[in-house]
């Protein structure tokens, strides 16, 4: 059930009618956690089955904690075994299908490839991390465990964010599931702007962008220069794409008395790998900062290595995991090691997170330097395979041929005229906030949605992660 | 809330003035009936291909029967004369436009339609009937087909969408807007290297028809656009069917004194799947109820994975074999087995 669906917009009215009806906590937080499970057992019944097991484990893992203090190794090491082990099973378990059929055919037994073949739940890797979060904290004794199973559920579950993130961490969502929480017309006023862009940039900007970009990433054999083009493409794309999802699930949040986490901060704007990470997908590179990259210094800090290796491999591990955690493909692992590098290299030659540029020129050029990597960052992403990549790459002439030229002279116009919306309310947002510009920019894209608006929009692109 | 009022006075003036100037630019009445606005023309080609050669059997289908039957071949193996309606990206929206504006219109009726289709696409009225593809629907439709606008369009609206098709003019003109707009930014950037319009849609069209394409992305490509016809709505048989085209082609072919065959071909995009075993049971006793015949080939063994050149289509060996065996089936329903 996507956000930008009339399925959704039914589901939704009733939620939200029934949840603001009952005005006790207790009652809404029963309420929100049985849309939650309806929202994603909609898809799959068995995916909601999943969760509640893989849920009721969790919480009783973490009260385990607390009651039996001497203990809390053994029941972490459970729970990482639990979490990771299903996000690794669905991950990854379609590689080795195939394998598999194989020596069960070789053992007599008939297996089809296609029943052997499982569909990994969406949101499984984000409630994972939610969940693994938590579990940690309560194991690092920085956060008490919830007493009530309805609220860690609740957390876990939370139907705005279940399916793409943001992930958010227990320390802010949970305090909000247990307190009181009334409707004020501030929760709309909060939440239209973003409702209008998440519409925005899905329908018109992602969607408008995609089918060119999936034409040229669906050639054979593009030149260099149609790549390029692609690219680009992409890179708008995925950004609309994502960001919008995330707007319309703070919207929603909003609109049930949430206020949840940023997952974006003009992140082409960055000079810098750790600056971009620092401003993309922000729920999840603060999960692996604090979870993965920190443990991993600290680790490495121990063993008193030589000082660019020591600087090296916790960017490298953490962003092999950011690539793992994506897909199990070749593309993913190489597309996290291709960060790690970068963010290794910047540190190398002095430049970390906070750096700042002395002059604009020399700002402009690590903008650009910055951009170039980015794309190309998303060109191994968005890559059918690494062959076709490299083939591209190292074969393929770069001019491409006349028609071919046309089509990458439109995806690169497309392109740009696509992201100036977004460039716009980016200087809107900072020169003239809620003024008459802003509020005809917000009015102007909501007449574009409905011209853009199309009853089979395709899904998310971080559905599949 | 101040911030929200300019915003809705704005939205508000953008929606009054696009309902003046919209109506008359795209020559429109409201309040209007729901769905998309048809041309006068109706294309009778094959109309007139019957009316001079009399075809005792007319074969109806998209580029699978074009790929998979030949009609020559069908015609010396059957000893009848054939002729082939397959149009690349047609679907039973166009199919039953075809039976009833060319085929039962002539004046002259062929003996047999053979209808060659895969799994649930004969009870899917909104499949391929939107995009470039309405442009094919509407060349075979006339001004009025309300069976045609009610079953492909206005059944598969949300209540939302039928009361913006009514009383909306801008989200009734949002394909001619949007139109405007794509039209500016395709034809922009060429035109600075000297390339104009027509130079720009023939390399789209030489890019976009080209199948220089990569096999992963085709698969996926092909995939995504049959998954359509196995959600769990389209394998519902006993509720598609009254909101499909067939009763309507059951009817039209019966009053004709029509022989409708429908010809199930094989396909490797969707595996063994019981839901469609138990779609093709139901759909083969409502066609014999209504006096029409189906050969079914959907689970042929003898269609193995090396007779198809894609997930849909046959191969060059696939199409000879696949012929022989529709000949031997008609022939079977012929001598009356």
């Amino acid at each position: 059930m996507a956000f930008t669906s009339y399925g959704f917009l039914i589901f939704f009215l009733i939620v939200f009618v029934l949840y603001w009806g009952v005005r006790e906590r207790r009652w809404q937080n029963l309420i929100l956690l049985a849309a939650s499970y309806y929202f994603y057992g909609s898809v799959q019944a068995w995916y909601a089955v999943m969760l509640g097991v893989s849920t009721i484990a969790d919480f009783f893992l973490a009260r385990g904690m607390v009651l039996y203090p001497g203990r809390k190794r053994l029941l972490m090491g459970m729970s990482l075994v639990v979490n990771l082990g299903v996000l690794a099973f669905f991950k990854y378990f379609d590689f080795f299908s195939g394998s598999v059929a194989e020596f069960l055919n070789n053992l007599g037994l008939a297996a089809d490839t296609l029943l052997l073949k499982i569909l990994l739940p969406a949101g499984l890797s984000f409630f994972t991390l939610k969940k693994l979060g938590y579990m940690i904290d309560v194991s690092r004794g920085t956060l008490k465990p919830t007493h009530t199973f309805v609220d860690f559920a609740l957390y876990v579950s939370f139907f705005p964010q279940i399916v793409a993130g943001p992930i958010e961490r227990p320390q802010k969502l949970l305090p909000q599931i247990e307190a009181q929480r009334t409707w004020s017309a501030d929760l709309f006023y909060k939440a239209w702007p973003l409702l209008v862009m998440g519409f925005f940039k899905k329908l018109v900007i992602a969607n408008s962008v995609q089918v060119l970009v999936n034409r040229v990433f669906g050639f054979s054999e593009p030149s260099g220069f149609l790549l390029l083009s692609g690219a680009l493409g992409y890179t708008l794309q995925i950004l609309a794409d994502f960001s919008a999802y995330t707007d319309l699930s703070r919207a929603v949040s909003f609109l049930l008395g949430f206020d949840t986490s940023e997952n974006f901060r003009q992140p082409y704007l960055s000079l810098t790998p750790t600056d971009f990470w620092n401003r993309w997908h922000i729920s999840l590179s603060t999960w692996l900062r604090d979870y993965v990259f920190f443990p991993v210094r600290r680790m490495v800090l121990r063993y008193k290595l030589n000082e660019n290796l020591a600087m090296s491999i916790p960017p490298l591990v953490t962003m092999f995991i950011s690539g793992l955690w994506h897909g199990a493909g070749i593309n993913f692992v190489i597309w996290g090691l291709y960060y790690g590098l970068l963010i290794a290299a910047y540190q190398m030659v002095g430049i970390r997170g906070d750096w700042k540029p002395g002059s604009k020129l020399k700002t402009f050029f690590a903008w650009l330097l910055m951009f170039s990597f980015i794309v190309f960052g998303w060109t191994i992403f968005r890559a059918p395979s690494m062959d076709w990549l490299l083939h591209v790459l190292f074969k393929s002439s770069f001019i491409p041929a006349a028609s071919e030229f046309t089509l990458a002279l439109i995806t690169i116009t497309m392109t740009l005229a696509y992201s100036l919306p977004m460039l716009l309310k980016h200087l809107i947002d900072r020169y003239a906030n809620e003024s008459w510009l802003q509020a005809a920019f917000y009015a102007i894209a909501f007449a574009l949605i409905v011209v853009y608006i199309n009853s089979a929009s395709s899904d998310f692109i971080y559905f599949q992660f | 809330m101040r911030f929200f009022l300019k915003f809705g006075l704005i939205l508000i003036l953008i929606i009054l003035v696009t309902s003046v100037i919209l109506p008359p630019r795209y020559e429109m009445t409201y309040p209007r009936d729901p769905g998309p606005v048809l041309d006068r023309q109706v294309r009778t080609n094959h109309l007139e291909y019957i009316e001079e050669n009399h075809p005792q059997i007319v074969l109806l289908g998209d580029s699978t029967l074009n790929l998979g039957l030949d009609a020559n071949a069908l015609a010396q193996q059957t000893g009848k004369s054939v002729y082939s309606m397959g149009i690349p990206g047609s679907a039973s929206a166009l199919w039953y436009l075809l039976l009833k504006n060319n085929i039962a219109d002539a004046s002259y009726k062929p003996e047999t339609v053979l209808v060659v289709f895969r799994d649930s696409i004969l009870t899917a009225p909104g499949y391929r009937v939107h995009g470039s593809y309405f442009d094919l629907v509407d060349e075979y439709a006339r001004r009025n087909e309300p069976v045609l606008i009610q079953n492909s369009f206005v059944n598969l609206m949300n209540p939302l969408e039928v009361m913006a098709e009514r009383y909306f003019p801008l989200y009734v003109s949002r394909a001619n807007v949007r139109n405007g707009i794509d039209t500016h930014v395709r034809y922009f950037a060429p035109s600075l290297f000297g390339c104009d319009e027509d130079c720009t849609d023939y390399a789209l069209g030489e890019v976009f028809a080209g199948a220089d394409l990569e096999p992963k992305a085709l698969v996926n490509a092909v995939g995504a656009a049959e998954s359509y016809l196995y959600t769990p709505d389209q394998l519902d048989f006993d509720t598609q069917v009254n909101e499909s085209f067939l009763p309507e082609i059951l009817r039209i072919a019966n009053e004709n004194n029509i022989q409708l065959v429908f010809v199930r071909i094989k396909v490797l995009s969707h595996g063994a799947d019981p839901k469609v075993d138990a779609y093709i049971e139901s759909l083969t006793s409502y066609l014999n109820e209504n006096h029409a015949l189906v050969l079914d080939y959907g689970n042929d063994a003898r269609l193995t994975d090396e007779f198809f050149r894609d997930s849909i289509h046959l191969s060059d060996q696939g199409k000879l074999l696949f012929t022989q065996m529709v000949a031997d089936g008609l022939n079977g329903i012929f001598q009356g087995k």
